[in-house]
């Protein structure tokens, strides 16, 4: 079966829109101060509200990133580096 | 016992980076850089080692005591440059395996075609980083005479730990620095660990109890108030922090980033390399502790180690100490190895390998022993230095950013003139407290002043040359920036 170069495009689009995941964690973290139910007091879960916003929203990069790698990055031509040995040859 | 263990811990660290090293390296690039095949493992700790340094042990928790919530700014910088470095890092890998470069100043030379260019990017970084060198050996003497109580001892270790340091940097290089940082981080990860249990327990009766108390007593320090470190202060600094390290700002980065196997190894790093940051949560609680614990005139660098020691036996306050000199000694030696390479590469350029490393080499000396010796005789001769130092080397961002694309946005000379001015702005707001920056970090301040001065000088290129191409073109045909 193949695939019109119309249908090709669209989906390399939406591929690439994918790009813009990480933008959301990176808005939520410098929104941080102004944000009246983050920047309190209150404590949750024991902790100032401010430390688990900033936690939770550090732990959802790598998901992020991962969705990305999986959605467009694995299409490039450099998706591998040749080689699945993870240490290389640092001796 | 202390100083003992402290000092059988710096030898044992030196000696992983000899381990699986039988001869030194016999060109520069493969001092530097390796073979370009480090994997993932090995790319992660190199990576994972030179973000976390004595200012994450000592100064976060110092800033969670003193400020409270506003030590939180350094959980997310890293994190959110990693955002951008899994875009760009694939890049200036392929364009460093392309050209062969091994130093940040190769780029602007290359891109820019100005070995003028990279020469003064160079000069820059080698007299930025010296300050943060003599920090991290100074810090270091300071964890020691902090936990066992003597001068002497302090002192002591800062020409042991820069003696082991020097001799395993020439020894293996960047190789070296790659074997020690498994152990750095696995000794980090443990002092942490041991921390963040017994300190809070120790000292305020568990976690819980510590913010209760903190919330009662103290509440303002949960939240960015209003003062010197509020929201603005938070969020500049965190931007100014988060590009610095986005686009690779510090020199002494390069070389584990350049050494990598390729762009999916990269990638695979920065996505994951988030997860490893939150660590410093930890001592900014550790901070908190300190605000229930101690006199409030205590010294914010002194919190961490203080609390270890009161709540900690000896011998295990020795292994705290280790981990913490480990944090000084891997960043000082990435550190030489940044600052060698600038000179025998970029500004001492010669045309037999033999020479260059002998250059390189003897350039370590001299940084590590000038930084030592500063560290003993003046230690505060460089500290004004190093207040420029992050936002200073952050003002190479502009001309990075416009070079590192397929088209490049700027010419060598609005490139140099936007950073030197950068540079100056914020210079002149770090020393001239006078004039009112409303707490936002100077070095966005100046980001300010060099991208308006850099487009305003390339406007006028342009409207001179027709275009950034015809510009380019005309600049290295007159050789003007070469």
């Amino acid at each position: 079966m193949t695939v019109s170069p119309v249908a090709e495009r669209s989906t390399s689009s939406r591929s690439r829109a994918v790009c813009i995941l990480p933008v959301i964690p990176a808005v939520a973290l410098l929104l941080a101060p102004w944000l009246a139910f983050v920047n309190t007091a209150t404590l949750w879960l024991g902790v100032p509200a401010l430390f688990i916003w900033t936690s939770i929203w550090v732990l959802l990069i790598p998901v992020t990133l991962l969705t990305v790698e999986r959605r467009w990055s694995r299409f490039r031509p450099d998706a591998t580096d040749g080689s699945p040995d993870l240490l290389g040859d640092a001796s | 016992m202390i100083l003992a263990v402290a000092l059988i811990g710096m030898v044992v660290i030196a000696s992983c980076a000899f381990i699986g090293r039988r001869r030194p390296s016999a060109t520069l690039e493969d001092w530097t850089v390796g073979q370009r095949n480090f994997g993932g493992i090995v790319t992660w700790f190199l990576m994972a080692g030179e973000s976390f340094t004595t200012f994450t042990f000592l100064a976060v928790a110092g800033l969670a005591f003193t400020s409270g919530a506003a030590a939180t700014y350094a959980i997310p910088y890293i994190p959110l440059s990693f955002i951008g470095l899994y875009f760009l890092g694939p890049k200036l890998w392929r364009l460093g395996k392309q050209h062969g470069y091994l130093t940040q100043a190769d780029f602007f030379s290359e891109r820019y075609r100005s070995p003028l260019l990279g020469r003064i990017v160079a000069v820059v970084g080698v007299v930025f980083l010296l300050p943060y060198l003599q920090l991290q050996i100074t810090g270091l003497g300071l964890i020691v005479e902090l936990v066992t109580g003597s001068h002497q001892s302090g002192t002591l270790s800062m020409v042991v730990a820069t003696v082991l340091m020097v001799a395993f940097v020439l020894w293996s290089g960047i190789r070296g620095l790659a074997q020690t940082a498994y152990l750095k981080d696995a000794l980090m990860i443990l002092a942490m660990i041991v921390l963040i249990i017994a300190v809070p327990v120790h000292y305020a009766g568990g976690i819980g109890a510590l913010f209760r108390t903190v919330s009662a007593h103290e509440p303002q320090l949960l939240t960015l108030h209003s003062g010197p470190t509020d929201g603005i202060w938070w969020v500049s600094s965190v931007l100014i922090s988060t590009i610095g390290s986005l686009f690779m700002t510090l020199p002494h980065l390069w070389p584990g980033l350049l050494a990598a196997r390729g762009p999916r190894t990269l990638r695979r790093n920065f996505t994951f390399l988030p997860l490893y940051q939150v660590v410093i949560i930890l001592p900014v609680i550790i901070g908190f502790t300190g605000v229930v614990a101690l006199k409030k005139s205590t010294d914010g660098n002194d919190v961490l180690l203080t609390l270890a020691h009161g709540a900690l036996p000896d011998w295990l306050t020795g292994v705290i100490a280790v981990a913490a000199a480990a944090s000084a000694m891997i960043p000082a030696a990435a550190l030489c190895i940044g600052m060698s390479t600038l000179v025998a590469h970029n500004l001492l350029p010669t045309r037999t390998e033999r020479t260059r490393l002998a250059i390189n080499h003897g350039t370590v000396l001299v940084a590590a022993g000038l930084a030592l010796t500063l560290g003993l005789t003046r230690p505060n001769a460089l500290a004004n230095l190093l207040l420029l130092t992050f936002s200073g080397l952050a003002q190479l961002a502009p001309a990075l950013a416009a070079a590192v694309g397929r088209r490049r946005w700027l010419n060598a000379t609005p490139a140099l003139l936007g950073i030197v001015v950068g540079v100056g702005v914020v210079g002149l707001l770090t020393f001239d407290t006078a004039i009112p920056t409303h707490n936002v970090n100077v070095g966005i301040i100046g980001l300010v002043a060099n991208v308006v001065v850099a487009a305003a000088a390339q406007a006028v290129v342009i409207l001179r040359s027709g275009s950034v191409q015809d510009a380019t073109r005309k600049a290295e045909a007159s050789e003007v920036l070469a």
